[in-house]
């Protein structure tokens, strides 16, 4: 039955290294479709663009002629008027339709950026910081392109074969501000470890300050590869300095306390498990946060907490979570109530898991392309690398569709036009990578709720046996659970659950439920 | 004869006791579920600052300060020890009135003014909950009672007067509160009492030591 820990490990291992490339959590979008069955994400174009090719696209201009300078001043002038749109088209028009050789042509790709940037174009903005960065023909705004770059790998969805691999990783940026030297030197030495080359990517973290976030980041990158190469001692040490850690840097924190509580429930220590769950803080609503309430509920089973258990679980039904992949929310909460004796609430949770996934798992057995099946692709969309992917591509659809309020602005120096092109060429490109990383997330999440289904129908049939098991009743008494004491004058308040969710209350649900079973001769 | 044997079967059908099943009584296990809470904000020594009204004379409108301190034993238990309100009377447009329609001035202005009053007393609060603002914000409040009593200086005598009220109480944080007091006085000038009712919003800052405090 304890289906949840055996995949823990593995699962964030293969997650952990990718998490760290971007901190922030990019959560999916509540909706979820409301047919099981549903359209596949646009096919792969025949023709596959790589990122370099993207990137070139942001570099193709009209022939070189000789461009009043003037354009550049007014462009400057308007971007600090805040005239964003006409700032850009002044900037476009310079790069476009000038000499790369011109004076301010690498400014104008900076200021191009800063201006797509205010106006929500992230992904042109981070094409054109790419720009400035990949050539360094002007030192002096080498830091401030980074800068920008760095500030948005930690709060957007970007493409980070573009900035990490392409940009960072095999170049050499001379002397940088100490922070942005820490990240590149960070990132370098991530992909070092990704690539196996741990000697190099040591000699990277080295030089990274010892008081740098990205040198806690980098302690983390260490402990996950610990993890993967079954040092769990020495995994558990590292999570364990990166948590107590006096560098502020609660992203990394939170994660090496999410690691090192999953670390130490599959290793049984359950209540050292619960003390660095409680220290985990995820965003509201949330997959991560749902995880994390699943997760936390089976620590406190296994700890034998079952009401505090069901409270968690009942915090899962929250509207806001319904759509979340949990299959195994149901498992927990079918046999908590089968140790209990509740019987015919057991068999509710049953039937309800069948009414939440069959139409899912009938598709499965029927082999229909994955990508139609909602919760698969809900499922296999929802976290790691693909989760990001994901998020990115709804980012650029949503920026792609910006570029109508524009047009006025831009139809004369046809940036507009360029624009589509940049979108669309990395719509595509996304949506390739997107395509290959889908079908193995959505393998493991079919095997996953197949898995589960399995689980689910032994529970049934367990269900069934314990409804008729013979009881003598001579000597059967009531298994005696603590009774619901509620003090009138405590420290804590207790609210009485009335069919109302508040976000604050959903981590402090307790379940008061009785033990229905009978005891003969101190056995059930 | 089978008219009367219909109507006792039917009788001692009627008196006839309901035959009890014995089986477990599963209404009585149905789960229930509570969000336990640590209370974010709590009480020790509270020193209170407020202003309000005593609106219900017709010949005068007692605008009052009043200070107190008040001591929480716990989050139920409260000893208000001590609330002195002093009150200055602004007359109504009765007196004119009285003068203008019918020429007569009110005697000793229409009866004793309340000056002053100090009562001390037990607060029980009740009541404590969640609110949602404007559905962007949650303000945490509490209600809670008071009944006291203490001298009052009333024109030129002292009163022994008995408080009963209600309040409501909004936190801005930990140290901070304001609270609503409704309360009503009864003045004992005779065995019958008179009643003044009195409105105030006073600003309540908390102090509780360190160890004893919980977190929000």
């Amino acid at each position: 039955m304890r289906m949840h820990a055996q995949s823990l490990r593995w699962a964030f291992v293969s997650v952990g290294l990718g998490l760290l490339c971007v901190p922030a959590a990019f959560a999916q979008d509540a909706a979820s479709a409301s047919q099981e069955e549903v359209a596949p994400p646009s096919e792969p174009p025949p023709e596959e663009p790589s990122t370099e090719a993207v990137a070139e696209a942001v570099t193709e201009e009209a022939e070189p002629e000789a461009i009043d300078p003037e354009i550049f001043d007014i462009a400057v002038a308007d971007f600090y008027n805040e005239r964003y749109a006409d700032a850009a088209a002044g900037f476009w028009g310079y790069i476009h339709l000038g000499d790369a050789s011109s004076e301010n042509y690498e400014w104008a790709q900076f200021f191009l950026a800063e201006s797509l940037r205010k106006l929500g174009f992230w992904h042109a903005a981070v094409q054109y910081y790419y720009q400035v960065a990949k050539t360094r023909s002007r030192p002096e705004i080498l830091p401030d392109a980074l800068n920008r770059l760095e500030s948005i790998s930690r709060v957007r969805p970007f493409s980070e074969s573009l900035i990490f691999e392409d940009l960072l990783y095999d170049s050499e940026f001379g002397f940088l501000p100490p922070y942005l030297h820490d990240w590149v030197e960070y990132v370098q030495g991530l992909y070092d470890y990704k690539n196996g080359l741990i000697d190099w990517a040591e000699r990277h973290f080295a030089a990274i300050q010892k008081n740098s976030p990205y040198s806690l980041r980098a302690l983390y990158v260490q402990a996950v590869y610990a993890l993967k190469n079954k040092k769990d001692d020495v995994a558990i040490a590292m999570f364990d300095s990166v948590s107590s850690s006096a560098i502020d840097e609660p992203t990394v924190k939170n994660q090496a306390n999410l690691a090192l509580a999953r670390l130490l429930f599959d290793t049984e220590h359950y209540a050292d498990a619960l003390k660095a769950y409680d220290k985990v803080v995820q965003r509201d609503l949330t997959f991560e946060q749902a995880e994390l309430l699943l997760e936390k509920a089976w620590t406190h089973y296994f700890l034998g907490n079952r009401r505090k258990a069901m409270g968690l679980l009942h915090a899962l039904e929250a509207p806001s979570y319904q759509h979340y992949f949990l299959p195994d929310a149901f498992v927990l909460r079918g046999l908590i109530l089968k140790d209990l004796c509740h019987f015919i609430p057991a068999k509710r949770v049953v039937r309800s898991f069948r009414f939440r996934y069959q139409r899912a798992l009938d598709l499965l057995h029927r082999r229909v392309d994955m990508r139609r099946i909602a919760s698969i692709l809900d499922a296999g969309t929802q976290e790691g690398t693909i989760g990001r992917r994901t998020a990115f591509l709804k980012s650029l659809e949503s920026e792609l569709k910006l570029i109508d309020t524009y047009d006025t602005f831009w139809e004369d120096v046809e940036l507009d036009t360029h624009l589509r092109k940049i979108y669309e060429l990395e719509i595509r490109e996304q949506t390739r990578l997107w395509n290959i990383e889908f079908k193995e997330s959505a393998d493991e999440s079919a095997l996953q709720l197949l898995e589960t289904e399995e689980q689910v129908s032994l529970l049934d049939y367990e269900l069934g046996l314990d409804i008729f098991k013979r009881l003598k009743v001579e000597g059967a008494k009531r298994t005696v659970e603590e009774p619901l004491v509620i003090p009138f004058d405590s420290s804590s308040v207790y609210y009485e659950f009335d069919t109302e969710y508040w976000n604050d209350e959903l981590h402090s649900y307790k379940y008061f439920i009785n033990n229905r079973c009978f005891e003969i001769g101190g056995g059930k | 004869m089978r008219q009367g044997l219909v109507i006792a079967t039917l009788l001692a059908a009627l008196l006839t006791p309901v035959v009890g099943r014995a089986e477990v009584n599963f209404e009585a296990d149905r789960p229930r579920v509570f969000s336990i809470q640590e209370r974010p904000y709590r009480l020790r020594h509270e020193f209170q600052l407020g202003l309000g009204v005593m609106p219900l004379d017709a010949f005068y409108v007692g605008v009052t300060a009043q200070a107190g301190y008040t001591f929480h034993f716990t989050d139920f238990w409260a000893w208000e020890i001590a609330a002195g309100t002093y009150s200055m009377n602004f007359d109504t447009a009765l007196t004119g009135n009285l003068n203008d329609k019918y020429g007569v001035v009110p005697v000793r202005e229409g009866g004793e003014r309340i000056k002053a009053f100090a009562t001390t007393g037990v607060v029980v609060k009740p009541l404590f909950g969640k609110l949602a603002l404007l559905n962007s914000d949650v303000v945490l409040s509490e209600t809670f009672f008071v009944a006291g009593l203490g001298p009052m200086l009333k024109g030129e005598y002292k009163r022994p007067t008995g408080v009963l009220g209600v309040g409501f109480r909004f936190w801005s944080g930990p140290m901070l509160s304001w609270r609503l007091d409704i309360r009503d006085y009864l003045i004992f000038s005779t065995w019958k009492p008179e009643n003044s009712l009195s409105i105030m919003l006073s600003g309540a800052f908390n102090y509780r030591e360190a160890d004893t405090a919980v977190a929000p």
